[in-house]
């Protein structure tokens, strides 16, 4: 693929945001490759009623 | 700005944060000083992160005939967790952030009236 930018200048005015979290890019400008990789794990079992012991491992 | 959170105005060439948490809510006003989590009791950061195996060939020709960004008034309240913000070029962006999350909540009393 071929690609011929001709970049004549950026103009941003406002742009409010409340959070960029987790691997993620807010860019105002030019990018060649943009590799972003994000794990969340919140399982059931990590919901744990009552049990005030250290965290067992999972094996 | 925090866990490898970054803010640039100018240019990039290279631009890789990682972050890992572990994320404990504990019900009560016990602070937890034993540190008993561990990044290896919890596979989610050993997982290998799978990438597209051909990545597309791109040639791309850049003619900068007016190099001005300017910008006007930009709010953010927060940047966290290997994330980015980044005013003017940036070539190569290889970000990974791994969160596990836990909850642990006191059991409820049962009232024996």
């Amino acid at each position: 693929m071929n690609i011929e930018v001709h970049n004549w200048g950026i103009c941003v005015g406002n742009v409010g945001i409340e959070a960029v979290a987790s691997s993620s890019v807010f860019l105002i400008g030019d990018n060649k490759e943009m590799k972003l990789s994000s794990f969340f794990d919140t399982p059931p079992e990590s919901y744990i009623v009552g049990a005030l012991v250290p965290l067992a491992p999972q094996t | 700005m925090t866990f490898s959170g970054i803010f640039n105005i100018g240019d990039t060439v290279n631009f890789s944060p990682r972050s890992k948490a572990i994320a404990v809510q504990r019900e009560g006003n016990v602070w937890n000083t034993s540190y008993d989590v561990h990044f290896h009791y919890y596979p989610i950061f050993q997982l290998p992160a799978k990438w597209i195996e051909k990545p597309i060939p791109v040639v791309s020709k850049n003619n900068h005939h007016d190099g001005i960004i300017s910008v006007n008034c930009v709010s953010i309240q927060a940047v966290t967790q290997a994330a980015g913000i980044q005013f003017g070029g940036i070539d190569y962006i290889n970000a990974e952030s791994r969160i596990k999350h836990i909850r642990i909540i006191k059991q409820e009393e049962e009232n024996m009236d």
